[in-house]
Formats: structure tokens, C-alpha cells, sequence
């Protein structure tokens, strides 16, 4: 068991686990003829079949990116897109499917392709062979577009300097164009803002006129006038209710002269007391004759003050004299009647209703004024708003008219040439070496793939060879000692026959290499 | 005994063991002793183009009298895993270097009556051999061909039958042949057939051996043969020669050191 999977091991290994440096270089060189010949017949054929690859050719224009002769700090270019955002934007316009196939019509391009391929499958293929590169040179940091490069495969070199060129004057004009476009297009919008602004600048305008005109009396200045209109007519309405008063306590007064008139009693009405009834009446007779001196004389006035220890002795009597009868019915007592008094009561109560009325009124016109002077602070508030708006309009106008005076020099610079601008740096010339294949890269690389591909079989044999190589692969397995190492014994004739078969390797080997020689500078040439 | 000090020592005590046996019959018996001759195929050292070659064969001369003194080393057979790995080249060669050296007597038998590659290596198909002796029908000392060393004498294969030749090592002769050359050599070196080949000779022949000898050719034996071989030569096995070995770089190339003048020079075998 334990020999068995030995014996897979050294398979596996094929005895190269045995060996030293020595025995790989004495491998080269028993293997050196089939090495060469391996090698020189892979790069052979790689250099055949690369022969065989149809040649492409690469023509480019270089395109400088010049931006502009006013420093971009003086005058600020309204043609705001970066030479990278341009160039991508035109990558579009001039490679999309119309503007290509328009070309390929133009230039009899991809004939034979025409023939088998749709029209969108052409101007995919052309695409493919255009390259624009970029060449940016980063300046302080950032990096700057400063040129592109055009490119144009074709099996013919000529064609492909000629669609170069083409494509490159086409980038050109497009370029040229877009950026006119974009700064008219500028300065065009930069009028319809200017006039939008003036617009709502003369709008704002007249709005705050109209505003100023009606809080006319609501500004500061009318505040005096409404203040002294209210105490005039506070004044006013104060004698106003002086009257009213007045007027009022003579019609008590009239009223009392009435009730001291022969009374027209009820008899209907019942026995009634006639002693509190008396009471009453005079009482009501002193507290209107002290109500009428109070008024006249105020509340200290000696009169009063007596007729008020009147009224209440009056007073004492009359709850004594309930309290005794008890409470009986209230004796009816019929209204007095007097047709003077009556008429006289009745001027009184005009009087006192036109009073009322003319306080009414002085009431509204206090409010009116009161309203007035607490309505001040809304109306100014409303009056700031509109002037800062109005200011803003302004500004934004002068603003607008900064950019105007930008835009209209951006114009004229653009047309006059003077703002950033695509030149043709170097035109494309029909090349004279082919850009693809690359043969020399690639019969290098096919000879290298032969050596390394020589040197890979030489190893597989030596695999796949499962004979004992080295001598110390039998030391290794057999304990007995070893008694002589003969080597190889080469008889005279077998010398010759050996010599000749060198000769016939090298032979072989140096018309291979002869060949591959001549392939290569044949493929070279091509 | 270990193998060292079987093949250390000098040869001196050789002559010592050998004194006063002179060669006897066979030697003096025939009149037409076997010369030597330039083979365009077989490269022998008497072959003025391979005279670096016989450096290694008088290493393995040594070394093998050195056991035959220790020991009483008396039979040895050489085989191999497989077939022509050089048993029949190596054989010639190291009974031509013995033969040269004048002493001890020495008989080379080829034991591979099937593919007798030393007779015909020598041109002795038509001479009576160790077959004949098997098959009775000749006398030991008329299977023996001397040679121009007279030191050396060689048993060829003899008129063999294929169809004779299972049986033909079997029984009491082949021993009987080796006790019969004993009497008149010192030392006894029988050239076989390879040990994987699915047939019984090997296990025969060497019965009666005192030991063998392994010939191994790199690029030649394959892994799995010489597997079988260790395990089947175990006892025997006293020593093994490598052939087609690579010069400079073998087991004893440090031994030598690179720059030595007296180390031979010689072709290597180009290609697989
Ligand atoms: N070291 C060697 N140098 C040159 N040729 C060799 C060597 N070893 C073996 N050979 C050749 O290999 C072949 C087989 O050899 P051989 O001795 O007949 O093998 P085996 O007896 O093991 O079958 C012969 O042609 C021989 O010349
Ligand atoms: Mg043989």
C-alpha cells in the first residue's frame, strides 16, 4: 500500500523531484535542437498568419483648444461651458447616425460593407474607427483641456488622413457655431430679462405710489390731526351726557310735581295705608330735592347732607310702619295725571333722545378716530415690504444690466474671433507605416509564446517520460552501493552517424530560423 | 558484512589467494583462442576511440576483485530490470578489462540463451556453449572458448532450441556447470536476462550465484521496473551499475571533483 502510493508520487513528479540545476541545463541542451525548432516554428507562424492580417491605418489631427485672447478675468465669457463639456457635447452632434452616414455618402467610404450591413451598422463601424483623445496638461492642480487629438482607421492610408481632416473641420465649424449660438442666445436672454425687470421694476413702482396715496392719513402726520379730533370730541360727548343728566333729573323733578297734585285714588283697589303711602311720597319728594341740590351744589353741600338725615329718618319710619302692618297688599296707586307736566315730561324725553342720538354719533366718529390711530403701524408695515421689494426690483435690474454690458461684448468678441476657439494644430497626413497589426509587437510576442511554448514541452515530455532520469533517483531506492556509472559509448561510426544527425538538426534548424528571418522582414515590409 | 567493506581495499591480497594455480585445461586445450575486434555497433574498450571509457570499467574491476577477496565471492550475475540496458555490453567489457589484467581466471557465461546477446556480440553463434552442456550433449570443456587474454575464457549459448528452453535451466546441470567452472576459474561472471520479463530464467540462473550485479540505464529503465526489481533482488544485490550515466554529474562526481585530469571524457548519449 505504502509502496503503491510512492509509486503514484514519482508518477506525478516523474522523477524531476531529483533534480539539480545541473540536470535542467543538461536537459536544454539535450533538448536544444527540438527547443529552437519549436520555438522559431511558433513564431513562424504567428508571423504568417500577422502577414496575412490586413493592414489599418491611423491618421490624426491635433486640435488646439485656444482659449481666447481677453483673459477670461476681464471680460467673463458667456460661452460658459468648460472645452471638456464642449467637446462632449460635439463628440455627439458630429458622431450621431445623420451627420456620419452623411460623410460616408460624402467620401464613398465602407463600400464593400454597404453591400451586406445596414446603414446604422455602417456608422456603428465608422465610429468604432474614429478616436478622439483628449490631451489635457494640469496646470496649478486642476487639469486643463488644452488639445484633442482626431483619429481615423482605414485599410487606406489616404482615406484616413482625408476623413481626419474632414472630421476635424467639422469639429471646427460645429464648435464655431454652438458657441455663436450660445452667446447670442445669451444676450438675448439677457434682454427679455432686462426688460422683464424693468417691467416689474416700474410695477413695483407705481404700487407703492398708490399705496403712499391711500394711507395718506394713516401716515405719521395725520396721527396729530386724529388725536386733537378726539379730544374735541371726547369734550363734546362729555356735556353731551352732562345734558342727558340734566334732563333726566328734571324729569324726575316733573314728575315729582306731579305726584304731589291731588291724587286720583282707586277705591277699587282696597283700603290701603294711607300713612306709608304718605310716607312714600315724601319721600321721594326730599331724595329729588336732594338729588337736584347735589347736583348743583355736589355732595357736601349742607342741604343735602340735612336732607339726607331726612330721607333716612323718613326711611325708618317707613320700614317701622310696614312692620306693623305687615305686608299687606300694595295700595294701587294710580298714575297722577297732569296734562302740563305731561306735555313738559315728554320735551324732556325728546331732548334727551336727541342727545343720545348725537352721543351715538360722536361714539362712531371717536372709534373712527380711535381706528385710525391704532391702524398706523399695518400701513407702514405694508409700505416697507413694497419699498424693499421695490429695491430688490432694482437691483436685480442693475444687475441685469451688468450682465447686458457682458454679453454684449462676449458678442462681439465671439464675432469677431476673439473668445476661446478650436485651431488646427497639425493637419493628418496619409500615414506610411500601418497602425494595426502591430507586427513587430506581435512577432515578438509569437516567438516569446514559441520559447515559452519550447520550453513547456520539453517539460511535458520530461513528464510524461517515465523512465529514471538521475542517478539519484536510483541511489534513493536502491541500498546497494554503486559500483561504476558508465557513460554513453560512442563508436566511431556511431560517432559519424551521431554527428550527422547534429548536422541535420542544425541544418534543419538554421533553415527554419532562415525562414523565419525572411518572414519577418517580408511581414514587416508589408 | 557490509557493502563497504566488501569492495574497500587493494587488490594485492588477490595474487596471494591465487598462488600457484596456473591455468589449466581449457586455456591450453584449443589452439584458436578468440581475438578481440573493433565492433562499429558494440563500443568495447579495446576500442582506441572509447579509451576514456575503460576508466570506469577498471573502477568497476576493482572494486568487484576487492569483494572477491573479501568475500570468496566466487558467481555473479548481472542482470537488469529490463531488457538492453547494457548487461551484455557491460559484461564484455568488464571481462575484457579483467582479461587484460592477467589475473584472476575468469570465465563470462551468457546466461540469456534467448536473446544471446554477448555470443553473437562476439561472434560465437556457431560455437558450442553452456546449451549444449545443459542439453548433455557436450563435455564442460568443449563449451569453453579461450580467448587472446589467457586469463579469460567465455562459455557461449550454444545450439538451443526454442522450444527446449523452458526446461533447459531446470535440474541439477545448471549448477552442475557452475561447480564444473569453478574448478578451473576464480571467478565466474554469468551475463542474464532482464528481471521484470515475465519468465524463469533469472530465478534459475542465479540459484547457484554468490551474488548479483543490477544494471540500470537512466532514461531507459522505467520507475515502475526498477520497483520490482529492489523488491525482488533484495539478497543478492551487492552493487549496481548505472549506465548511460551522465559524466560529471553521477554519485561520485563529487569524489572525483570537477577539474580532474584523470577523469575520462566522454560522448553522452544525445536524445531519448
Ligand atoms: N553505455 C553504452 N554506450 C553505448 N551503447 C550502449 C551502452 N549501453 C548499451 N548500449 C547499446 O544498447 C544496446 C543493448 O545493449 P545490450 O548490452 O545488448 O543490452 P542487454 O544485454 O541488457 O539487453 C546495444 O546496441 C548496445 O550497443
Ligand atoms: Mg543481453
Amino acid at each position: 500500500m505504502a509502496t503503491k502510493q510512492k509509486q503514484d508520487l514519482d508518477l506525478s513528479l516523474a522523477g524531476l523531484q531529483y533534480f539539480r540545476f545541473k540536470d535542467y541545463k543538461r536537459l536544454v541542451a539535450r533538448r536544444k535542437w527540438l527547443i529552437i525548432a519549436t520555438a522559431t516554428l511558433v513564431g513562424l507562424l504567428t508571423s504568417v498568419v500577422v502577414y496575412f492580417v490586413p493592414n489599418s491605418y491611423r491618421a490624426t489631427t491635433s486640435i488646439l483648444i485656444d482659449p481666447g485672447k481677453v483673459p477670461e478675468s476681464y471680460v467673463k465669457s458667456t460661452a460658459t461651458l468648460t472645452a471638456n463639456e464642449r467637446l462632449a457635447l460635439l463628440r455627439q452632434q458630429i458622431l450621431s447616425d445623420t451627420k456620419l452616414s452623411q460623410i460616408i455618402d460624402d467620401m464613398g467610404l465602407y463600400q464593400e460593407l454597404k453591400k451586406k450591413e445596414p446603414p446604422l451598422e455602417i456608422t456603428r463601424k465608422m465610429r468604432d474607427d474614429i478616436d478622439l483623445e483628449p490631451i489635457s496638461y494640469s496646470t496649478g492642480g486642476r487639469a486643463d483641456l488644452t488639445a484633442f487629438n482626431i483619429s481615423y482607421h482605414s485599410r487606406n492610408a489616404g482615406t484616413a488622413a482625408a476623413v481626419a481632416n474632414r472630421l476635424a473641420s467639422l469639429f471646427i465649424e460645429e464648435n464655431l457655431r454652438a458657441r455663436e449660438e450660445q452667446v447670442l442666445g445669451t444676450a438675448e436672454f439677457i434682454d427679455r430679462e432686462l426688460a422683464k425687470a424693468r417691467q416689474d421694476l416700474e410695477d413695483k413702482e407705481t404700487k407703492l405710489g398708490a399705496l403712499r396715496a391711500r394711507y395718506a392719513s394713516e401716515l405719521p402726520e395725520a396721527q396729530n390731526a386724529h388725536l386733537q379730533a378726539l379730544a374735541t370730541l371726547q369734550l363734546e360727548m362729555r356735556s353731551e351726557m352732562d345734558a342727558v343728566s340734566r334732563d333726566q333729573q328734571q324729569k324726575v323733578y316733573l314728575q315729582s310735581l306731579m305726584a304731589d297734585s291731588p291724587q286720583v285714588v282707586d277705591l277699587d283697589s282696597g283700603n290701603a295705608g294711607s300713612a306709608p303711602t304718605g310716607l312714600q311720597d315724601q319721600l321721594s319728594r326730599l331724595e329729588a330735592q336732594q338729588e337736584q341740590l347735589r347736583t348743583r351744589y355736589g355732595p357736601q353741600f349742607p342741604d343735602v347732607l340735612k336732607i339726607q338725615q331726612d330721607i333716612d329718618r323718613l326711611q325708618e319710619k317707613i320700614k317701622s310702619a310696614k312692620k306693623t302692618e305687615g305686608p299687606a297688599a300694595a295700595p294701587a296707586v294710580l298714575r297722577p295725571h297732569n296734562p302740563v307736566i305731561d306735555s313738559q315730561i315728554a320735551g324732556i324725553d325728546k331732548d334727551i333722545q336727541a342727545h343720545a342720538k348725537r352721543e351715538q354719533d360722536l361714539k362712531s366718529q371717536i372709534d373712527y378716530h380711535q381706528s385710525m390711530l391704532d391702524a398706523a403701524p399695518a400701513a407702514s408695515q405694508q409700505i416697507a415690504i413694497l419699498s424693499r421689494d421695490y429695491e430688490q426690483a432694482e437691483e436685480n435690474y442693475k444687475r441685469l444690466q451688468d450682465h447686458k454690458f457682458s454679453a454684449d461684448i462676449s458678442t462681439d468678441m465671439e464675432s469677431r474671433q476673439k473668445g476661446e476657439r478650436f485651431l488646427i494644430l497639425e493637419p493628418a497626413q496619409p500615414p506610411s507605416l500601418p497602425y494595426e497589426p502591430k507586427r513587430a509587437l506581435i512577432d515578438g510576442l509569437g516567438l516569446l509564446a514559441g520559447i515559452v511554448f519550447a520550453f513547456g514541452l520539453v517539460l511535458a515530455l520530461e513528464l510524461f517520460d517515465r523512465t529514471i532520469k538521475t542517478e539519484h533517483e536510483i541511489t534513493d531506492q536502491i541500498e546497494a552501493p554503486v559500483l561504476a556509472e558508465i557513460p554513453w559509448l560512442v563508436t566511431a561510426a556511431k560517432k559519424r552517424q551521431e554527428q550527422w544527425h547534429n548536422v541535420l538538426a542544425a541544418g534543419a534548424s538554421t533553415f527554419l530560423l532562415l525562414m523565419y528571418v525572411g518572414a519577418i522582414a517580408v511581414s514587416l515590409r508589408k | 558484512m557490509s557493502f563497504a567493506t566488501w569492495f574497500n581495499g587493494t587488490a594485492e591480497k588477490a595474487e596471494d589467494v591465487e598462488a600457484g594455480q596456473a591455468p589449466q585445461l581449457v586455456a591450453e586445450r584449443d589452439g584458436n583462442p578468440l581475438a578481440f575486434h573493433v565492433n562499429p555497433v558494440y563500443p568495447l574498450v579495446i576500442d582506441p576511440v572509447l579509451v576514456g571509457a575503460t576508466e570506469h570499467f577498471s573502477v568497476l574491476r576493482t572494486r568487484l576483485l576487492n569483494a572477491h577477496h573479501k568475500t570468496g565471492l566466487r558467481s555473479l550475475i548481472i542482470t537488469s530490470p529490463e531488457k538492453e540496458e547494457g548487461k551484455s555490453l557491460i559484461c564484455t567489457n568488464l571481462g575484457i578489462t579483467l582479461g587484460q589484467l592477467g589475473k584472476p581466471r575468469v570465465l563470462l557465461v551468457d546466461g540469456d540463451l534467448r536473446v544471446r546477446g554477448m555470443t553473437e556480440l562476439l561472434g560465437l553463434q556457431n560455437d558450442r556453449g553452456v546449451g549444449d552442456y545443459l542439453q548433455d550433449k557436450a563435455e564442460f570443456q568443449d563449451c569453453i572458448r579461450t580467448t587472446e587474454y589467457p586469463s579469460l575464457c567465455i562459455a557461449p549459448v550454444g545450439d538451443v532450441q526454442e522450444d527446449s528452453m523452458p526446461t533447459l535451466l531446470e535440474g541439477p546441470r545448471w549448477p552442475a556447470f557452475l561447480q564444473r567452472a569453478k574448478e578451473e576459474f576464480d571467478l565466474i561472471i554469468v551475463d542474464s536476462v532482464p528481471i521484470t520479463a515475465p519468465i524463469a530464467d533469472f530465478e534459475l540462473l542465479s540459484g547457484p550465484c554468490d551474488a548479483a550485479l543490477l544494471t540500470v540505464q537512466l532514461r531507459k529503465t522505467t520507475r515502475e521496473a526498477l520497483d520490482v526489481t529492489v523488491n525482488r533482488l533484495e539478497k543478492k544485490l551487492i552493487g549496481v551499475i548505472i549506465n548511460n550515466a551522465q559524466a560529471g554529474s553521477g554519485y561520485y562526481a563529487d569524489y572525483y571533483g570537477k577539474k580532474n585530469p584523470y577523469y575520462g571524457k566522454s560522448k553522452r548519449k544525445n536524445g531519448a
